[in-house]
Formats: C-alpha cells, structure tokens, sequence
C-alpha cells in the first residue's frame, strides 16, 4: 500500500518541522505549506491524501483557504483536519461551517492526531 | 330690618363675596361671614357647621355667638337635630317658632333652647359641605322665608370659598411636592415660557452652568446661562418653539459636573403645554451630567479589550507550547532507551510543566468564554469518579513533593452522567488544586464523589486553616485571593473559583463551601438531577447559536 501523503500547512517553523517529524514516524509522507496562498498551490501540485491547515497563516487564512478548495469540484475530497492555535468555540464553529472534517486545537496530544488522521482517510 | 331692602342685599352680597374672595385663609373668612350674616339678619346667633363626610359627623367651624375654644367639640351626627338633617336631606329648613313647631315632640321641644331658626345646607355641585344656622332674631320675631332664601345663596357662596379654598391648598400642597421633586433630582431643570421668562428652576440647573445667581424665577434665561452657552440654548429653543413637536436633542457640551470640575454635559429640551389642545407655553430644559455613562463606556471598553487581549494571549501562548510539547513527546520515544533517571526526570519536569500552563492558559480562555457568553458544552457520557481520578493523577507530582497524602473514595460513585469531561474537570481541578495549596507539608487531602438525594456531588476536603466566614462569597469573585500564611507560596492569578464556579453553573450545578470542625474544609462541585443538567445543556447551545462578537481567536 502506497504512503499517505499529507500536506501542513502552518507558518511556524517549529511546529512544522515536530509535526512533520511526528507524521514520518508515523509512516506518512509530509509535505508543507508556508502561507495560505502556497497552500493553494501545494494542493494542486502535490495532491495530498488530506490537508493538515493553520487557520491564522498569512496572505490567505485557513478558513478561507478551506472554502476556496471545498467550493473547487478538483479539490473538494480532500478531507481537511484544521489545527489551530485558536481555541474559542467561535473559531471552531467557524471552521467546520468553512468545511472542515475537524478541528483540533492546538496543542494536541499527538497520538489523538494520529487516531484522528487514520479516521479520516479510513472514511 | 324685617324688609330686606336690594341695596343691602347687594351690600351684603358683596361684602360676603369679598370675604370669600381671599382663599387662603379660609378661617378667617368664614369667621367675617357668621358675624356679617348675624349682624345682617339681626340674630342672636349665626354659625357654620363643617361635615366631615368620613365620620358622618358636622363640627362647628365658626360662630358669632359661642366661645371659640368650645368649637370643635360643639358636633351633631349627620340625620340629628335639625342641622343633621338638613345636612343628610340637603334641602333648607325654616321653622318659625320651635315651641309650635310640629316637627318637634314636646321632649325635644323643651331641649331646644332657640326660639326661631334657619339652617341652609352648603353645597357645590350637588355636594353637601356643611351648613350655616341662623338662631333667635333679636326682636324676638320668627324668620322669615325671605331670609331662608337670603341664607341659602349665602350658603352656596360660602360652599365656593370652601371649595375654593381646599383646591388652592391641595395645588399649593401639588406644587410644594413637585419643587421638592424638582429639587430632589440629579438633572437640571429649567422651565421658561415662550418669551424666554424662567418659569421654574431648580438649584441642580444653576449648578451646571455655573451660575451664582440664587432665584432666577422670572429672570429671562440669556442674563442666567453663561455667554458661551447661549448659542446652544438659543438654537435649540428656537427649533423647540418652531417644530413644536417633541424634540429630543442633544448637544453635549463641558460644564461644572455634579462633583464639581468640569464635566460632559447633555441639554434636552421638551415643549411645555399650557392646556390640552396643545397650547404652547414655554419649554424645559434638562441638563444631564454624563459622567457616570462615559466611564461605563469607558469601563465596557477596557473590559472588552481585556476579553479579546486574553483571547490572543490564549492564541499566542499556545503556538510555542504546542512546538514544545511535540519535540518533548518526540525526544521520549526516540530516547526511550537510553534515558538515565536523571535525564528521565528532567524531561518529567517539562512534561508536567508544559501541562501547568496548558491548564493556566485554559483558565485564560474560560475567562473570556464565561464573560463573552460563548462557552458551549461537549457532552459526554462520563463517571464522576473517572473524572476525579484525573485530577487527582495530574496533581500527584506536586502532592507528593509536599508529602500530602491524596485518599479517594469512589464507594458512593453515581456512575456515568452526562457533562462536558473537559470543563468539569477543570472546574473540579481548580477545587483540587486549591486544597493541595492550601493544606501545609504532611497533611490529608480527601477526594470523593456520591450523591445526595436527587443531587450528584464530587467533593475535595483539605486540611488546611479552612475559609474565613467573611471571606466566603469573595472568594468566587475574579482575581480575589485569600490572605494568609501560605499566599505567598502558593501563587495563582485569582480565577480558579471564579472559573469553577462559572462552569458548574453551565451545567446547572453550583459549588458548595463548608469550614469542617476537624479543621480544613470542602468544597463540592454539586450538579443538579441528570434531567436538569440536560435543560441546561439546551439552553446553553442555544445561547451558542446567537453569540456576541468576539475581539480576536
């Protein structure tokens, strides 16, 4: 069975590289996004399995990058789990409202998001 | 004066009505009329009788014949004695010789002492208010009909003055109350008529536009107002007279305030009626000092940037936590092996801590959900012991650093009911947290969960130096720490309890503080029977659907 591939999107450098680290351990192939816009890009260059998203990201927020791939027929598969530093229930109903398959708060337990993860492509 | 000639009817009638005509001392003028009418009708005796229609009972009020200190007590029971029926009859009554009179049995006949007699009863508008008697003509020749007559339109006159009288001392009484009202308000009032003439003031007004003056009633308002005003005023006057409407306007404006120093000031005006078709007849002013509603602004503003303030610190402090956390977890499982104690336990300490302000910046955001109005429950299916348990797990590190001993006792667990795991365990955990705090090295601290009647409790029972009685409502308010021995060790921001208290009482619980005699105390996390928690639950996500804005996430 081919590696999973996952696109992370999020500014922080550091959050990237753990999580990018946690997910290859975890058998998955990562590949990340720095901004909104280059979330975009990376979706349709790279076709990932399903999109890790930031929702306070430069350019484009993740809501809004969220919308524009649900509202694409190409991309609209793709389940998305945001991760987000933004822990108000305003923000979390804002993001399954954007499409959202979940929202998970950061920070996360990393086995949870890998439960989370194999839930969702399981789907 | 057995005729009664028209010119001294007229004399007469004008002298009475002159009496009367001055209404505010009616004693006085009902005093003239009984000796006016005695000396007129040439009678031994003339009186005036007031009906008290309480008691049913008339009361002499004035006399020309009997000693003034005996007045009051001089009363006939309306329907008795001859006044008393012309009282309850309201018709006039003549009798000529009381001895031959038919009216009279011969045992009253002998108690009357008046040969002859008059007595017309006191009316307005059909109300009977009293009655004059006339007694005894000095000649000693009866009444006559001519004379009633005389004594009954003196009587309605006398009625008027009364009348009169009582409706200028109930207006004069009205208008004594509306200037104490007046007076008594934190507004300033002026009143002017259409030529800009004060008609009333009150001392508040002047205060506000810093002016000297003391009475002002009948001063135009341009000399009262100080210069730099009066463009406000005539502006607004002007379109008050000219739209006749009611106008609420207003022009706010920097003048004395009501603590002295200047002050934002708002002027309204209304239109005066003068009667109820409308008339105009002046206007009101009303000066209203702002102070108190821009500071609450004011204070809803810094409130409002403190909620969103700790919504970003919520945000900012949990992106560097959350790469911390992960490359903590990921050195564990790469070093797994190869960790000595020593380093195992170095690694501990920035797991646990990592955790601690996790748990602080969560208190943060409840902070912010409870005062936003948009904390929303997750509802789960959870045992109370479960969730005593991990509380009890996360403070064992720092329990164990005190050497305190943590018994749990689960005997009484209701079992699962439904609540939001997350919230209610960090309300519980702001109750255990405190006891650990607050009971010194060596103590006990005991953790339990039961039910009492319908009502399901998870407990925590310290021995620490219990809660001062006094102490006891403030301690759930925001940011307000107990005093002691240990505060200076023990830390804290001041809004575990605040926070607890908030989420038990979204699921409709409450919190229950009791000092034990064994020294410490409880505190209980109590939640109602398991079909209220669910009324809550609804009520709580319906809040949800329509939340206030909210600064930043």
């Amino acid at each position: 069975m081919a590696r999973k591939r996952i696109l992370l999107a999020d500014d922080e450098e550091d959050i990237k590289t753990v999580v990018t680290m946690f997910l290859e351990s975890q058998g998955y192939e990562v590949v990340t996004a720095y901004d909104g816009l280059d979330t975009l890009e990376k979706v349709r260059s790279e076709k990932p399995d399903l999109i890790l998203l930031d929702i306070m990201m430069p350019v484009l927020d993740g809501y809004e990058v969220c919308k524009r791939l649900k509202e694409d027929e190409q991309t609209a598969h793709i389940p998305i789990l945001i991760l987000s530093a933004a822990a108000h229930a305003e923000s979390v109903k804002r993001g399954l409202k954007a499409g959202a398959q979940d929202y998970i708060i950061k920070p996360f337990e990393p086995e949870k998001l890998h439960e989370k993860i194999e839930q969702v492509l399981a789907d | 004066m057995d005729k009664l000639e028209p010119e001294n009817l007229i004399r007469l009638a004008r002298h009475v009505s002159e009496i009367l005509s001055s209404p505010t001392d009616l004693q006085k003028a009902l005093e003239a009329t009984v000796n006016l009418v005695g000396t007129v009708l040439d009678a031994e005796g003339c009186s005036i009788m007031l009906l008290d229609e309480q008691a049913d009972v008339l009361t002499m009020a004035a006399s020309s014949d009997i000693a003034r200190d005996l007045w009051p007590t001089i009363k006939t029971r309306v329907g008795e004695r001859f006044a008393g029926e012309v009282a309850r009859s309201g018709r006039p009554l003549l009798v000529r010789k009381v001895r031959e009179s038919d009216r009279l049995d011969e045992k009253r006949r002998r108690r009357y002492t008046s040969r002859s007699f008059i007595c017309a009863p006191m009316k307005v508008k059909g109300r009977t208010m009293g009655v004059i008697n006339v007694t005894n003509r000095k000649s000693g020749e009866p009444f006559t009909s001519e004379q009633m007559d005389l004594v009954v339109s003196l009587a309605s006159l006398v009625a008027l003055a009364i009348e009169n009288s009582r409706l200028f001392v109930s207006s004069e009484a009205l208008g004594r109350r509306l200037r104490d009202v007046l007076e008594g308000m934190g507004d300033g009032v002026i009143a002017i008529d259409t030529e800009g003439k004060i008609l009333h003031h009150n001392d508040v007004a002047l205060h506000y536009l810093g002016s000297e003056s003391g009475q002002c009633v009948g001063r135009q308002l341009e000399q009262v107002i100080p210069e730099r005003l009066r463009p406000v005023f005539n502006e607004l006057q002007e379109r008050t007279l000219a739209e006749r409407g009611h106008i609420h306007q207003e022009v706010e404006w920097h003048g004395q305030g009501a603590a002295g120093g200047g002050a934002p000031l708002t002027l309204s005006t209304t239109p005066l009626y003068c009667d109820a078709r409308g008339k105009l007849g002046g206007i009101v002013f009303v000066i209203h000092d702002m102070t108190l509603h821009h500071r609450l602004d004011e204070l809803k503003r810094i409130d409002e940037a403190k909620n969103s303030f700790l919504a970003i610190i919520s945000h900012e402090l949990r992106t560097p936590l959350t790469s911390i956390k992960g490359a903590t977890y990921l050195l564990r499982q790469r070093l797994r092996d190869q960790l000595s104690p020593e380093n195992l336990e170095l690694l501990k300490i920035v797991e646990q801590n990592s955790e601690r302000l996790l748990q602080q910046i969560d208190t943060l955001l409840d902070v912010v959900n409870i005062e936003n109005r948009t904390a929303s429950l997750a509802i789960q299916n959870i045992p109370l012991s479960s969730l005593a348990s991990r509380c009890v797990a996360r403070v064992r590190p720092i329990a164990e650093r005190k050497h305190l001993e943590i018994i749990e006792d689960y005997a009484d667990d209701p079992g699962p009911i439904a609540l939001d795991e997350e919230k209610v365990a960090r309300a519980f955990g702001h109750l255990v947290d405190n006891a650990i705090k607050f009971t010194p090295r060596g103590g006990r601290v005991i953790v339990s969960t039961g039910r009492t009647n319908s009502e399901l409790y998870m407990a925590v029972r310290d021995s620490g130096s219990g809660i001062d009685p006094a102490m006891r409502e403030r301690i759930f308010q925001k940011f307000v720490q107990v005093e002691g021995p240990l505060t200076r060790q023990t830390g804290g921001c001041g809004l575990g309890l605040y926070v607890a208290r908030a989420l038990a009482e979204l699921h409709g619980g409450r919190i229950e503080t009791e000092n034990l005699e064994s020294g410490g105390c409880e505190f209980r996390l109590v939640f109602p029977p398991v079909d209220v928690i669910e009324t809550y639950q609804r009520q709580g996500l319906e809040a949800l659907e329509s939340p206030k804005a909210v600064g930043s996430s």
